[in-house]
């Protein structure tokens, strides 16, 4: 679906992308983990075009996307920033309808078409009963779901997400995390997020790359990433991981900080 | 182009409904306006005069006065203020700052000094004034976005190039002043923008001009929204956001190009109106732009109508008005809707 051949990107103030290679098949849900200033969005940009290579390639399905028509891409890749510029007056619907951008032309006016998109897009993210406020007067968890349904109004086959829920209450988070699994499992959506919540990584994604100083150091199914020496060398803290019984899943608590 | 489907949903039709109501009141008012300001000036026409010699009816002397040199104006006044409100508008979405008019990429600072030169230094080629004053608010464009441009066009390297390029270019009108401050009196009335008479002659070059100028701006109203929200999105949504960036600037440049070289330097215009518009019918660029292109138009034809007649027989440049008079405006519009902002 989407692979990085031998990334390297600058990105000013020592802090470097070495040759990264990996890539990740259609419908697979997949986390990009590490600590602060480990690369995640950086490699997340590179992917989505939003920041130019220094050398390598990002193949999705097969084409370099540095090559392809930008709009094209668009048709087949959402991508969802972790800052979000909020246009002053833009009510929830009007946002919305900014997702089928890449699908018309630049003249064109949208249509009826692309108008139930959008109305299944607010549906399937559960905002169209606020679809005439403007998003500026709605809370963080609420946007959120906005902005995930101006990428699902794209209609994507793979969705990028930086951090999508960072910011937000326990509830709002798991709102989030279940809508996203919802759109991987219902309509086959490949997604790469960037979390920080190492836990909810691992209760989500089928699989966990972990990133440190620029480099790929675990890569695998959450059993296998998410282990005591893992947090031990990545993280730099004392820890316990556990089987959670309900979901099969590994998850950790943290005891303390690793004496150096 | 069905607009109401883009708006959608019942629950949007009042929102849709006001901003549509704004449209069409101001485009009204904008035609009351033109016709009542026909009868001001040195020589004053009743309304109903002014109707009469409209329609065929009036005496020879206040036809000669209303179509030789009252009907030009007020277009001039009309065409030039939606150009110039019509730039400020797109210049701000592509830089997203509220600062920004036709005056930080150098447009008017250019055709400012090329004109300086003209009518201080090289009088005897004044006639070339427009064409020179045109091709100086162009290249000054074109220094700023060479200077700006490193790799990528940044909207801030822009305003930056753009402060620099106007400094250096100031401090030229500036020197030339001094230098031949014996003929600055020419120069005063275009450098303050003026419209004291303009003939059919500049209306026919400003119009096929203008019009190409509108027609490219009103079919970019969907680009100037998308760079709304913010690089990354419009990114990832496909914009190429340099080559959009570039193509309103230069339409922004030309529309500002072609109403100086008319007119002369007029400020202003292209920072207020588009405030103004954005408070009345909101950020969205499908009713800003209309709405900025009625309201620029509305303003200088009341600014121009007001110099003329303020201090008869004295004719006063309507770019000092327009600043007396829509600065006040436009604080009283910001203190009165606290939630404003761009």
């Amino acid at each position: 679906m989407i692979a990085c051949n031998k990334i390297q990107i600058d990105y000013g103030r020592n802090f470097e992308l070495k040759s990264l290679c990996f890539s990740i098949k259609k419908g697979q849900m997949v986390s990009l983990v590490g600590p602060n200033g480990s690369g995640k969005t950086t490699v997340l940009k590179a992917m989505s075009r939003l920041l130019p290579l220094k050398s390598g390639y990002v193949y999705l399905d097969g084409m370099d996307i540095n090559k392809q028509c930008t709009r094209k891409i668009a048709k087949k890749m959402a991508v969802l920033s972790q800052h979000n510029v909020i246009p002053p007056d833009f009510t929830v619907e009007e946002l919305v309808s900014y997702g089928r951008v890449p699908h018309r032309g630049l003249l064109e006016w949208s249509g009826a078409k692309d108008k139930k998109i959008v109305e299944w897009a607010m549906c399937q993210t559960g905002i169209e009963s606020f679809s005439a406020r403007k998003v500026n007067t709605l809370s963080g968890g609420e946007r959120q779901k906005v902005w995930i349904a101006m990428a699902l109004a794209q209609e994507p086959d793979i969705l990028l997400l930086d951090e999508p829920t960072t910011f937000l209450d326990i509830c709002h988070q798991l709102e989030v995390m279940e809508l996203v699994r919802k759109l991987n499992l219902e309509y086959k959506i490949t997604v790469l997020m960037v979390l920080h919540d190492l836990n909810q990584a691992a209760k989500y994604s089928q699989r966990m790359i972990a990133l440190k100083n620029g480099r790929i150091v675990a890569d695998g199914s959450p059993d296998q990433v998410l282990t005591e020496n893992f947090l031990e060398e990545v993280y730099c803290i004392h820890s316990e991981v556990r089987l959670d019984m309900n979901t099969g899943k590994p998850f950790f608590n943290p005891v303390g900080l690793l004496k150096k | 182009m069905n607009t109401k489907q883009i708006i959608g949903c019942k629950k949007n039709d009042k929102r849709y409904i006001t901003r549509i109501l704004t449209l069409i009141i101001s485009i009204l008012l904008l035609i009351l306006i033109a016709i009542v300001s026909v009868g001001f000036g040195s020589v004053k026409f009743e309304l109903n005069e002014v109707w009469e010699t409209i329609l065929g009816r009036g005496s020879s002397a206040a036809s000669a006065i209303i179509f030789k040199s009252r009907i030009p104006r007020a277009i001039i006044s009309i065409v030039v203020g939606m150009n110039l409100a019509i730039a400020g508008a797109l210049l701000q979405a592509v830089m997203r700052n509220p600062l920004a008019d036709p005056g930080i990429i150098g447009v008017s600072s250019g055709a400012a000094l090329a004109s300086v030169i003209l009518l201080l230094a090289l009088p005897q080629h004044a006639g070339l004034l427009s064409l020179g004053a045109f091709i100086g608010g162009t290249l000054a464009s074109f220094f700023v976005y060479i200077l700006a441009y490193k790799r990528s066009f940044e909207p801030v390297r822009i305003v930056l190039a753009g402060i620099a390029v106007n400094a250096v270019l100031g401090a030229g009108i500036s020197l030339l002043s001094l230098l031949y401050s014996d003929r600055i009196q020419s120069a005063m009335l275009w450098l303050n923008g003026s419209i004291a008479g303009k003939t059919w002659n500049q209306v026919r070059l400003l119009i096929p001009y203008s019009a190409a100028g509108l027609i490219a701006a009103f079919l970019s109203v969907n680009l100037a929204n998308t760079l709304l929200l913010g690089d990354d999105t419009a990114k990832s949504l496909g914009v190429r956001l340099g080559t959009v960036r570039i193509f309103l600037c230069i339409v922004a440049a030309f529309l500002t190009g072609v109403s100086v070289a008319t007119i002369g330097i007029i400020g202003f215009i292209g920072l207020i109106v588009p405030h103004v518009a954005r408070l009345l019918v909101g950020s969205d660029y499908r009713f800003l732009l209309p709405a900025s292109a009625v309201m620029g138009a509305i303003l200088l034809l009341v600014a121009d109508t007001v110099a003329r007649s303020a201090f008869s027989p004295l004719e006063l440049p309507a770019g000092i008005i327009m600043a007396i008079a829509g600065g006040p405006f436009f604080i009283y519009l910001m203190r009165k809707r606290r939630s404003y902002q761009l």
